[in-house]
């Protein structure tokens, strides 16, 4: 046996750690999530809602596709690592919660991004109008748009702020989770969604036309707070550490499903409440 | 100034229902030292190895791993530290060497071509993923990606559970390799704290033992010391037993006929100096295995310590 050392300092080569550490983590998620293969099916979801029958496509399906896919994308980036049963490995390796969590919260960002480039392409620009025309499909026009958000930046805007708000307290919510088997989280976001849904509705509905410009800001600050509170929580909380159980997640999986299939019809309402409404 | 390698001072945690975890535990593993945590089921040893960790905030009292809380440590610092949890969960889908890879950009200090060695003498599948390998193959895997991540502090909950005893001893044979300064890339003195049940492994490698009952450090010593101190003591009496018998530091008898056996906490073989002087006595001390002394100080004797007395009353059992 070794003599007692006098241990304090850290070895050599510090500097090292960081860029590596951050490098490393990013490649670790770009693996994990396959986010190269989601990057390319990404650009056929367009084509995917076409041929589902969209037959008078609208930036609003982009809107409420964008919004859908924030909960996906927050909910499997934040949950994926407590789910798998992984906390207690990646938790005890040289990279601080903080930077798992910021390295996280940026890829589950570039893929939003990613799903607005689609959105943004397919909407306004007429890549896709030789494949809408086969399809014997409208091209978008602006008298198209639903009349609650105008026409334009603010439609832009919200389309903008309401699903990165969706995703950041998708994720931050999943992310803070230090009990595998409280369900309860699952039901906080559906009344949130529900929520959320029900107040856009209820703005377009009393501030028509001026009610992107009420939740853009209001969406983005809240954005960047859940963000930095949900940072704090991930530091503080204790990992999850239970092994799981057998149908445990079989049972958070579907719970999940209910949860997206409620969003997505709920969503789906509301599309047809604004289609009505602009008839 | 010299800093222990794990300092774990009126460590509390309570988990849901009232289930007291830790009960004001201190453990103190000096650098470079080998301790091993030894304790009943749920006594709280794995608790407190991830409240070390980071894992699990205390409720009370300070956790600190190379004079810093690891949860709250910088990278560079946390580089310094590997563990081995006791349920093995790394990522099912990816194999192992993709781990190995992971981990050196993790770690400043990596060694990928120790990895691989180990690998080979662990004989852990190098290309295959970790969700399709055996459990005992998981655990390997586990272990080398620790051991070779040039980490000074090794916290280790119980690598060797679930081994076949080759494997266990392959294992305790590197960590002795590593403590050794044998292994390529071991100049640094490593602090190693271990949990485990196997105690033959704990005699083999550990310098220092810690016992752990009910979320408490109930001993805390270097292993030589506690087997000195601990002593099975054979009282043979003969035809004139004394009505009065004081055995020093005892914990536990059982009389059979005119034979006492006893089990005495002793500050040196000098203390039965008295005993052995009675007239009638024939006294004969053993030493105890580390299994014996931790059955003897976990175990209900504890509670109940014994004073004898021969001749007019009953001994205790």
């Amino acid at each position: 046996m070794n003599a007692s050392p006098a241990y304090g300092a850290p070895p050599e080569t510090p500097d090292r750690c960081h860029d590596p550490v951050v490098r490393t983590l990013l490649r670790q998620e770009w693996l994990r999530h396959r986010l190269g293969a989601i990057s390319a099916m990404l650009f056929l979801v367009p084509t995917m809602a076409l041929s589902a029958g969209v037959e008078d496509a609208r930036p609003g399906v982009f809107f409420w596709l964008a919004f859908c896919m924030a909960w996906g994308i927050g909910l499997g980036i934040g949950r994926v690592e407590w789910q798998e049963g992984e906390e207690e490995f990646h938790l005890t390796l040289p990279a601080t919660r903080a930077q798992r969590y910021w390295v996280k919260l940026a890829v589950g960002a570039a893929v939003l991004l990613a799903v607005y480039a689609i959105g943004a392409v397919t909407c306004f620009t007429d890549w896709f109008l030789p494949l809408w025309d086969s399809m014997e499909l409208k091209p978008f026009e602006a008298e198209d748009l639903p009349p609650w958000v105008g026409t334009g930046p603010d439609f832009v805007a919200l389309a903008l702020a309401l699903p990165v708000a969706a995703f950041v307290e998708c994720f931050a919510l999943s992310m803070g989770i230090s009990r595998r088997g409280d369900a309860g989280w699952l039901l906080r976001l559906l009344l949130m969604g529900a929520g959320t849904v029900l107040v856009l509705l209820a703005g377009g509905h009393w501030l028509e036309g001026r009610a992107a410009w009420l939740y853009v800001p209001a969406f983005l600050g809240y954005a960047v707070l859940r963000a930095i509170t949900g940072c704090r929580l991930y530091e503080s909380k204790d990992a999850v550490l239970e092994v799981q159980s057998a149908g445990g997640g079989e049972r958070h999986k579907v719970l999940l499903l209910v949860l997206l299939g409620t969003l997505s019809f709920l969503a789906l309402l509301a599309w047809f409440l604004f289609e009505k409404s602009a008839s | 100034m010299s800093v222990a390698g794990i300092e774990l001072r009126g460590i509390e945690k309570t988990f849901e229902r009232s289930n007291r975890a830790l009960d004001r535990f201190d453990l103190v593993v000096p650098g470079g030292s080998f301790c091993g945590l030894l304790g009943r089921n749920a006594a709280g040893k794995t608790t407190a190895l991830r409240v070390a960790m980071g894992l699990l905030r205390p409720d009370a009292g300070s956790a600190l791993v190379l004079g810093e809380a690891y949860g709250a440590a910088p990278p560079a610092h946390r580089a310094r530290v590997a563990y081995v949890p006791q349920e093995i969960r790394l990522p099912a889908r990816r194999k192992v060497s993709e781990l190995v890879a992971y981990l050196a950009g993790l770690y400043p200090h990596y060694d990928r071509a120790r990895a691989q060695l180990l690998a080979r003498r662990f004989e852990v599948p190098w290309k295959q993923k970790v969700g399709t390998l055996s459990v005992g193959s998981r655990r390997k895997a586990a272990v080398l990606l620790a051991l070779c991540s040039g980490a000074e502090v090794l916290i280790l909950d119980e690598p060797g559970a679930g081994l076949d005893p080759i494997a266990r001893r392959e294992l305790a044979d590197v960590l002795i390799e590593m403590l050794s300064g044998e292994s390529p890339g071991d100049e640094r003195d490593l602090t190693v704290l271990l949990s485990t049940h196997l105690v033959g492994d704990l005699e083999r490698l550990a310098s220092r033992v810690a016992f752990v009952d009910r979320g408490r450090v109930v001993l805390d010593d270097s292993l030589e010391a506690l087997t000195s101190r601990f002593r099975r003591i054979q009282v043979v009496c003969g035809e004139s037993v004394p009505s009065r018998l004081e055995i020093p530091g005892l914990r536990h008898v059982q009389r059979s006929g005119s034979v006492l056996s006893a089990v005495a906490e002793l500050p040196g073989e000098h203390a039965l100096d008295a005993l052995r002087a009675t007239p009638g006595l024939r006294v004969e001390a053993f030493p105890m295995t580390l299994e014996e002394v931790f059955i003897e100080i976990v175990g209900p004797a504890l509670d109940d310590p014994a004073r004898v007395t021969v001749g007019g009353e009953e001994v205790n059992a």
